[in-house]
C-alpha cells in the first residue's frame, strides 16, 4: 500500500483509473452520437491509450501539488486512495484485487504478446517462400485486377506453411497466403478478401496502429488498456472491410471468403488426429481467444450483409479536440 | 433557414452537448463515489479512539507530542485521545479543564508534506484574525476566532519536520504561546 501511495504508485494507478475512465465516457459519447464510422471510433477509443500517457506525466511535472495530500483531501473531485484502503472482508483490502487484476494483465502481455512478438520477429522471413507468377493464374489475375483499381503496385506474395486457409498481411508490403485458401476461395471471394489484407496497408491505418501498439506496450499492466487495444483492432477490421468493399463492390464476397476462412480454421477437418488426440489442444479451439475470434467474425458478417450507407461524421476533429480538452480538465481533479 | 438551425442544432448536440453531459454525469458520479468509503464500516481510514498517550503512538507510528508546560487548570490525562494512520496519519487529544467537565484545550498533530493545513480547523468555526508568530525557530500563525457555539478561542498552526501541529484552547494568548513553545518534536 505504501508503494501505492509514492510518486510512482500515485502515477501507475491513476494511468489505469484515467485509462478506465476515459473508455467508459467516450464509448458513451460513441452511441449516444451515434458514431458510426471505424476510423472516427478508432480515433475516440485511443484517446485511453495516448491521454494517461502524455497527459499525467506533464501534470506530475508541471504541478507538482497535485500529489499532495492537501489536494487529495480538499480539492480532488475523486481521490483512488480513499478506495484503495477499504476493507472488503477476510482481511482482503480493495487494493489487494488490483494487484491481481494487474498481475494477471502483465502475465497475459509477457505470455500473449511480448514471447510471441519477438518470437516472430526473428522467424518471420525464414521459412516462408515467394509465390512466383503463374502457378495460380486464379490468385495472378486477382492481384492484377486489385493493382489497376486500387492505383498501386501488385504487392510481393508470400506462401504460409499453414494447413489452414489463411490470408494475412506481413510488414508492409507483403501479402501471406495459404494454399488451402487459394483453392478454396473462388476468384470473387479472393479478391474481396486480399483487399481487405491490402486495406491494412493504408497509411493512416498503419501510423495508428503502430502508435496504439507502442502505448500498448507502454502500458503493459493496464487491464483497461488491453480491452481498448484489442477494441481498436476490431474497428480497423470493420475500416478495412469498408474499405474492401469500397475498392471492389464485393459485399457478399467478402462475407463468403470470411466465413468459409472461418469455417475451416475453427472447429472442423482442419484438426489433424494427432491434435485431436492431445486433449488440450481441443480445449484450445474453445478456448476464449477462438470465442472472441469467432464472435468479431459473426458482427464483422452482419455489419457487411445489413450494411447501410454509412453517413460521414462531420466536425470530426473538433469532436476530438472537445471531447480531449473535456477529459484533460476533469481528469485533473481524479486522483 | 429552418433547415440551416435544425442542422446547426443536431451538431450542436452532437459535437458539444454529448461530450459535455457524458464528462459532467461522470464527474458528478466520481464525486459521489468519492464519499462512499468515509461511511463503510471497517475502512482503513477509520478513525480509532486511544486509551493513552503511548497506545497511540505505538499503533499509529509516530511520537504524539504533549506540552512540556501542564498547568495546573488542565487535567492529565487527555479526556479523548483519537488517531488514524490512513491516508493521513493523524493523531487529536482534548483536555478538560480542572472541573473535570469542560473541554478547553485541544492539541491536533497531522503528518502530511502540504504546506497549508491540511484539513478543515478543528473548534474554529469562524476565523476573527490570524497574526504570524514564531514557535521554537519555526514560523507559525495565531489564528483568532469562535467556536461553534459562539465563544471565543486562539489557535496556533505551525509546521516542522514534516507535521502539521494546530492547538486550540480558550484561554489567553499568552497561556496558548507557552502551550505551543514547550512542545518539542526534537527535544533540545
Amino acid at each position: 500500500m505504501d508503494f501505492l501511495l509514492s510518486s510512482t504508485g500515485q502515477y501507475l494507478g491513476q494511468t489505469i483509473l484515467h485509462s478506465f475512465l476515459i473508455a467508459l465516457i467516450v464509448e458513451v459519447i460513441i452511441r449516444s452520437s451515434r458514431i458510426q464510422e471505424p476510423l472516427l471510433q478508432i480515433k475516440f477509443r485511443s484517446l485511453s491509450l495516448w491521454l494517461p500517457v502524455l497527459y499525467l506525466p506533464i501534470l506530475f511535472f508541471s504541478y507538482p501539488p497535485r500529489a499532495d495530500t492537501y489536494f487529495h483531501q480538499q480539492v480532488a473531485l475523486f481521490d483512488s486512495s480513499q478506495w484503495l484502503s477499504v476493507r472488503l472482508g477476510g482481511g482482503v483490502v480493495f487494493w489487494h484485487l488490483i494487484a491481481v487484476v494487474v498481475g494477471v494483465t502483465v502475465g497475459f502481455f509477457l505470455v500473449r504478446e511480448l514471447i510471441p512478438l519477438v518470437s516472430y520477429s526473428f522467424n518471420r522471413r525464414l521459412a516462408l517462400p515467394v509465390l512466383e507468377k503463374g502457378r495460380f493464374p486464379k490468385l495472378d489475375s486477382v492481384l492484377a485486377d486489385l493493382a489497376k483499381k486500387r492505383g498501386l503496385s501488385e504487392p510481393a506474395v508470400l506462401l504460409s506453411g499453414e494447413t489452414a486457409p489463411s490470408v494475412s498481411t506481413l510488414g508492409r508490403k507483403a501479402l501471406v497466403l495459404s494454399m488451402s485458401a487459394i483453392e478454396l476461395l473462388d476468384a470473387e471471394e479472393l479478391e474481396a478478401v486480399i483487399a481487405h489484407e491490402l486495406a491494412h496497408f493504408t497509411r493512416e491505418i498503419l501510423v495508428i496502429g503502430r502508435i496504439c501498439l507502442a502505448l500498448r506496450f507502454l502500458m503493459f499492466y493496464n487491464p483497461v488498456a488491453l480491452l481498448v487495444y484489442h477494441r481498436i483492432n476490431h474497428d480497423t477490421e470493420k475500416f478495412c472491410d469498408d474499405l474492401a468493399i469500397s475498392f471492389t463492390g464485393k459485399r457478399l464476397a467478402l462475407v463468403s471468403g470470411l466465413l468459409k476462412i472461418l469455417r475451416h480454421t475453427t472447429v472442423g477437418t482442419s484438426i489433424s488426429r494427432t491434435a485431436q488426440r492431445r486433449w488440450w489442444r481441443s480445449l484450445a479451439v474453445y478456448s476464449f481467444e477462438s470465442q472472441a475470434h469467432l464472435a468479431l467474425a459473426k458482427e464483422r458478417a452482419e455489419r457487411i450483409l445489413h450494411r447501410e450507407k454509412v453517413s460521414i461524421d462531420s466536425y470530426q476533429s473538433q469532436r476530438l479536440a472537445i471531447t480531449a480538452g473535456l477529459l484533460m480538465a476533469a481528469l485533473f481533479f481524479v486522483v | 433557414m429552418l433547415s440551416v438551425m435544425g442542422r446547426f442544432m443536431k451538431e450542436f448536440r452532437q459535437v458539444i452537448l454529448a461530450p459535455v453531459l457524458a464528462v459532467g454525469l461522470a464527474a458528478l458520479a466520481l464525486y459521489l463515489l468519492g464519499m462512499v468509503p468515509a461511511y463503510l464500516p471497517g475502512s482503513a481510514g477509520e478513525v480509532k479512539e486511544y486509551d493513552s498517550v503511548e497506545e497511540a503512538a505505538s499503533e499509529l507510528g509516530f511520537d504524539v507530542i504533549v506540552p512540556v508546560y501542564f498547568p495546573n487548570y488542565l487535567v492529565w490525562p487527555p479526556h479523548t485521545i483519537r488517531g488514524q494512520s490512513k491516508p493521513l496519519p493523524m493523531a487529536q487529544m482534548t483536555f478538560l479543564a480542572s472541573d473535570r467537565r469542560t473541554e478547553i484545550l485541544l492539541i491536533y498533530e497531522m503528518v502530511s508534506d502540504s504546506q497549508d493545513f491540511p484539513e478543515s480547523l478543528p473548534w474554529i468555526k469562524t476565523v476573527d484574525q490570524k497574526i504570524t508568530v514564531a514557535i521554537n525557530n519555526n514560523q507559525g500563525e495565531l489564528i483568532v476566532g469562535k467556536r461553534a457555539n459562539g465563544d471565543a478561542v486562539n489557535g496556533v498552526h505551525w509546521r516542522v519536520d514534516g507535521r502539521h501541529f494546530l492547538v486550540v484552547t480558550t484561554q489567553s494568548v499568552q497561556e496558548l504561546l507557552a502551550l505551543c513553545r514547550s512542545m518539542y518534536v526534537n527535544p533540545p
